[in-house]
């Protein structure tokens, strides 16, 4: 027994560098496509200030195309190392290889992750000298700041936060692997895996922006979430993989890894060449792609906002049960590798799918948890923050503090904000059922040039003035994640005078904290370019 | 040795192998045959530890095989499908197998190499489908298995390399104790080369026997007695000695399959005395046919 684990490491062994020997020419490929993207047009670059701006963006994750490289090359390792369980005769000859599954599955593992960073290593190390000597030789070059040390450091930090893209991205793409039984499903599964999550968040944050009052619209925070659901896009958008974030992403990855080897350790090689190995895999990609496709087509041909009336509903759920059928043909169609789909199995799995496309459909489309009308109790909020997106949202003394938040803490503060929200949902419903009511008028127009004038233009005049500016609330509760509205005003609206009356908005813009009693010498109140007020505080001591 | 147990094995809703027996004595050359699709690839895939089964034991040498790379260091597998070496030259398979298996032999691979005539240096995808084979059963030997497991090995080989690869079975089998088990189609060099045979058909073992024994045991005969024929009660007063399985007639002439060895045979001439008493072995070939084909359009094959 102890001969036997005694001698699995160096045989293990054998199968990565039997890997290593037969792929390392992809590798070096890659390699070659970096250099050309990086350290090449760098050097071509006649200004050696922009050449080394390459550089300097390149391993600050500023450039898009590297993470694009990054999952290409994960991909292509995933699918040539795992290819052996996609065709019979190889997975055959390689399970009668004396090794365990677990012992297969490390060393194809191993490997295939080696391949994949090896490109990258060797980048850093081509990009060091340039890195060095762009720095010695070029006095304008900001880096020129930076020690060796610290430049060594940035490279680290870049070769981190690409090996966990790279090793997040690879153990998708095995688990894609070992659930698929042919190579082009490998493919199409390994970017589904990838880009499922925050496409369908994307598309979720469409549908609930559209159909629920009040869902936050503000792209930064969607955008923020969207950047931690993979870290190939957290790169994208922070440009910086933190400890916190690189050791969730490592934690995921082992949970994919380990989770891919137990689906290995059980897998029926007997399944290779068919579309999925596992019967439940199978079941799940249908109603996820199936999903997708009806939301896709709900997008691209109609989808309807709380201002295009009650009659573009009936078009957008036929539209959408059309893009569920299509697609569950075509991916049924693809699953079981014929045109011969119509059964009563397929009937059965189609009728399991209704019921999850009704339930996505209820869930995005109808407001059955009260989401619109829940304003929470000031005595539940411990904290809430407003602020406008758009426009600088009552920032009477300075112009330049664009998107300023207010904060309010105080019991009786948060109770004129949670008025304040109540009255806005009022007042948006009443907008938008206003809304409604003119689209639904127009569209009983028959003749389409003989629209009432007025009609149109007392609706855009609504129109605009509701678009005009948009009020976050960000409540901080209980919930760990608290809760967030977003809501169209009026600007000239005098129920904002709630805000105004608060003590902590009176503390912190009054003139005295904003410029400082000191320094003021009068004051003069103008309307219409006549004064009506003006004092001297020298004068009057009861000025503020 | 090879023992399996109440093996069965099913593919979706489809029963591949059903409470499947059977033996395989250690150093003996065991021929599996069968129709196509009759469970035999399957068997043997279950044999390499390459499948796992649904019921039932596999054990070599007391071992169970699933997941056991020490009896796989043992084993040596050729699927029909030759897809896995087809990228590879035969000096690269051969300097990875020498790093997997601790009892690759270089000197038998160069040896069975030369012999084949084939190049070392060209990839296995660039060979004839032939040669693969040869190539793959070098590779296969040069891992000194004690259990060589072949999936229709012969098939598609010329009679020189087929007989060269029968002779490596064979002293393997002598100087090594080396148990093969080979599925093929081609009975005849079986019947020449095996020591026992498995019957398969639709998932189960229909007839296992060694291949002495199940000579001797069906035999064809033909008899015929002096004089005017007897009534049909007094022929099967007579023939209710014999163990017949058909029976067939040609004039004067019955035309017999019968489940007898040939000492039962020569007591019943001795006492009944036919004119004519013209007993002969079944080949492989006649028995796969008569045990598969049943008494309809195929057995007619065999006594005609």
């Amino acid at each position: 027994m102890q001969s036997i684990v005694s001698s699995a490491k160096p045989k293990m062994n054998a199968i990565i560098k039997e890997n290593l020997h037969r792929f390392w020419p992809i590798a070096f490929v890659y390699f070659l496509i970096l250099f050309m993207v990086t350290v090449f047009i760098a050097i071509l670059d006649t200004s050696e200030a922009n050449g080394f701006d390459i550089i300097w963006n390149t391993i600050n994750n500023g450039r898009l195309v590297i993470p694009v490289i990054t999952s290409a090359a994960s991909l292509t390792f995933a699918v040539c190392i795992f290819g052996f369980l996609h065709n019979t005769g190889q997975a055959s000859v390689t399970h009668a290889l004396p090794f365990s599954r677990k012992a297969l599955f490390s060393a194809h593992f191993i490997s295939g992750f080696i391949l994949s960073i090896a490109p990258f290593i060797l980048l850093a190390f081509s990009m060091l000298p340039f890195c060095f000597g762009a720095n010695a030789h070029n006095p304008d070059a900001y880096l020129r700041v930076l020690t060796p040390s610290q430049i060594l450091a940035t490279l680290g930090m870049w070769l981190l936060s690409n090996g966990i893209i790279i090793l997040c991205t690879y153990a998708l793409c095995v688990f894609a692997g070992i659930i698929t039984g042919t190579v082009i499903m490998h493919i199409l599964v390994a970017g589904l895996l990838n880009l499922f999550i925050p496409f369908f968040y994307k598309l979720i944050t469409i549908y609930l922006s559209s159909f629920l009052l009040g869902y936050p619209t503000n792209t930064s925070s969607i955008n923020t979430i969207l950047s931690y659901m993979h870290p190939a896009l957290y790169n994208i958008f922070h440009h910086r993989l933190g400890i916190l974030a690189a050791i969730v992403y490592i934690g995921i990855s082992a949970i994919i890894i380990l989770f891919a080897l137990i689906l290995y350790r059980v897998l029926k090689l007997e399944r290779a060449g068919d579309s999925t190995t596992f019967h439940v895999a199978e079941k799940i990609l249908t109603y996820i792609v199936t999903l997708l496709g009806m939301a896709a087509f709900g997008l691209a041909f109609t989808i309807p906002t709380p201002f295009t009336g009650n009659g573009a509903m009936p078009p957008f759920y036929i539209i959408s049960a059309i893009g569920a059928i299509i697609t569950f043909i075509i991916v049924q169609m693809i699953m079981k590798k014929t045109p011969k789909i119509f059964n009563q199995a397929t009937c059965k799995t189609f009728g399991i799918y209704v019921i999850v496309g009704i339930l996505f459909l209820v869930c995005t489309t109808s407001d059955i948890t009260g989401y619109s009308n829940r304003v929470p109790s000031p005595n539940h909020v411990k904290s809430v923050i407003i602020n406008s997106d758009i426009y600088p949202f009552m920032i009477p003394y300075n112009q330049e503090m664009y998107g300023e938040q207010l904060k309010f803490t105080k019991k009786d503060d948060i109770a004129n904000v949670t008025n304040l929200h109540r009255h806005l949902i009022t007042a948006n419903k009443e907008a938008i059922q206003d809304m409604q009511n003119a689209a639904d008028n127009l569209n009983t127009i028959e003749d389409p040039y003989d629209i009432p004038k007025e009609g149109i233009d007392e609706n855009l005049t609504l129109y605009n003035t509701i678009i005009s500016s948009q009020l976050n609330f960000h409540y901080k509760t209980g919930s760990p994640f608290g809760m967030q509205r977003n809501y169209q005003y009026e600007s000239a609206d005098p129920i904002l005078k709630l805000l105004a009356d608060t003590d902590e908005f009176k503390k912190t813009y009054r003139l005295a904290n904003t410029v400082g009693y000191d320094k003021i010498d009068s004051v003069t109140a103008l309307h219409a370019n006549t004064i009506f007020y003006s004092v001297n505080p020298n004068d009057d001591p009861g000025i503020e | 040795m090879i023992v399996i147990n109440g093996l069965t094995k099913t593919f979706d809703d489809v029963i591949a192998l059903e409470n499947f027996n059977m033996t395989v004595k250690k150093g003996s050359i065991y021929g599996l045959i069968g129709t196509n699709g009759a469970g035999k690839t399957t068997l043997l895939k279950l044999l390499s530890g390459v499948l796992k089964a649904d019921s039932g034991t596999i054990r070599i040498d007391d071992e169970v095989v699933y997941e056991n790379p020490a009896i796989k260091e043992r084993l040596s597998f050729i699927p029909d499908d030759l897809q896995f070496f087809a990228v590879y030259t035969l000096n690269e398979i051969s300097k990875y197998f020498a790093r997997i298996y601790d009892k690759w032999n270089d000197a038998l691979f160069d040896e069975i190499i030369a012999e084949f005539h084939l190049d070392k240096k060209k990839k296995l995808s660039r060979f004839s489908k032939g040669m693969q084979k040869q190539a793959v059963f070098a590779v296969s030997l040069a891992t000194s298995p004690d259990f060589l497991i072949l999936d229709e090995p012969i098939d598609g080989l010329d009679p020189l390399v087929r007989k060269t690869v029968w002779s490596y079975i064979i002293s393997a089998s002598a100087e090594r104790q080396m148990t093969t088990l080979i599925s093929s189609h081609n009975l005849r060099e079986m019947e020449g080369i095996c020591d026992a045979v498995g019957i398969i058909d639709k998932g189960e073992m229909i007839l296992e026997k060694e291949l002495d024994e199940l000579r001797g045991d069906i035999h064809k005969l033909q008899l015929s007695f002096e004089g005017a024929p007897a009534t049909d009660s007094q022929l099967e007063s007579i023939y209710r000695h014999l163990h017949v399985v058909h029976r067939d007639k040609r004039g004067a002439v019955d035309i017999f399959i019968v489940r007898n060895n040939r000492e039962t045979l020569d007591e019943w001439k001795n006492l009944y005395h036919p004119i004519l008493f013209d007993p002969i072995p079944l080949t492989l070939e006649e028995v796969f046919i008569y045990e598969l084909g049943g008494t309809n359009h195929a057995i007619n094959s065999i006594i005609s």
